[in-house]
């Protein structure tokens, strides 16, 4: 199965009024992380991936979609 | 730019200045004239000075850095949260140690080629000398190029 996996950190990030570096002090890593992930760079860890989850109060399947190629 | 893709082009620029340096230093303590038993001190030399000088480097950057955002910021949380090894550091860190294998065999192997082509114990040693060199690079290297492209 091919794809990649999107996410919506950016937009969840804006909705709640945060910068990129207020998250990365929320959960422990550096705002270039952050900025990679939101641009689709990088994949998270499970951990990270869950803490930014918790951060917004959604399940990681909100943030983190596997989309297949057509 | 973070404090981890400066630490890489900091090493990388540490790591060309020192291979540079080193064979400089050695040719004027006559590198043609070496024997086998100059060759395996010089090693060892190398190959300490390069680990323990990459060390006190990453030390005095670390403290440099961390003085400098102190003063900035005047925020111990900022000063801990920039200067950390995070999860993309590390995967960054692992990828970019896939290539140095590759080029130690390649200095070692070319080195065997000189020999079993007649080239001198000089060529062999100096063969494996560019294979160490090319290893360090690479690291540095890709280490800035996860860091900019994809990490």
């Amino acid at each position: 199965m091919k794809g990649s996996v999107k996410n919506t950190l950016k937009t969840y990030r804006v909705m709640a009024e945060m910068t990129q570096e207020t998250l990365a002090l929320r959960v422990g890593v550096s705002r270039q992380t952050i900025n990679a992930i939101e641009q689709g760079k990088y994949l998270p860890s499970l951990e990270l991936a869950l803490k930014l989850g918790k951060v917004f109060k959604v399940p990681i399947e909100t943030l983190f979609t596997f989309e297949e190629a057509s | 730019m973070s404090y981890t893709e400066r630490r890489s082009i900091f090493g990388l620029l540490y790591t060309i200045g020192f291979v540079i340096g080193f064979y400089q230093f050695m040719v004027t303590q006559g590198l043609n004239q070496f024997s086998l038993q100059d060759w395996g001190i010089w090693y060892l030399i190398f190959f300490g000075s390069l680990v323990i000088g990459r060390v006190v480097f990453t030390v005095v950057h670390v403290v440099i850095e961390a003085i400098v955002i102190a003063i900035k910021t005047n925020d111990e949380a900022r000063v801990n949260a920039e200067i950390q090894d995070d999860e993309r550091t590390k995967m960054i860190d692992l990828k970019s140690t896939v290539h140095i294998g590759t080029f130690l065999i390649i200095g070692f192997v070319g080195g065997l080629l000189i020999l079993a082509f007649g080239g001198s114990i000089q060529n062999f040693f100096l063969a494996m000398y560019v294979g160490v060199a090319l290893a360090g690079i690479s690291y540095d290297g890709l280490a800035i190029f996860y860091h900019r492209m994809r990490g």
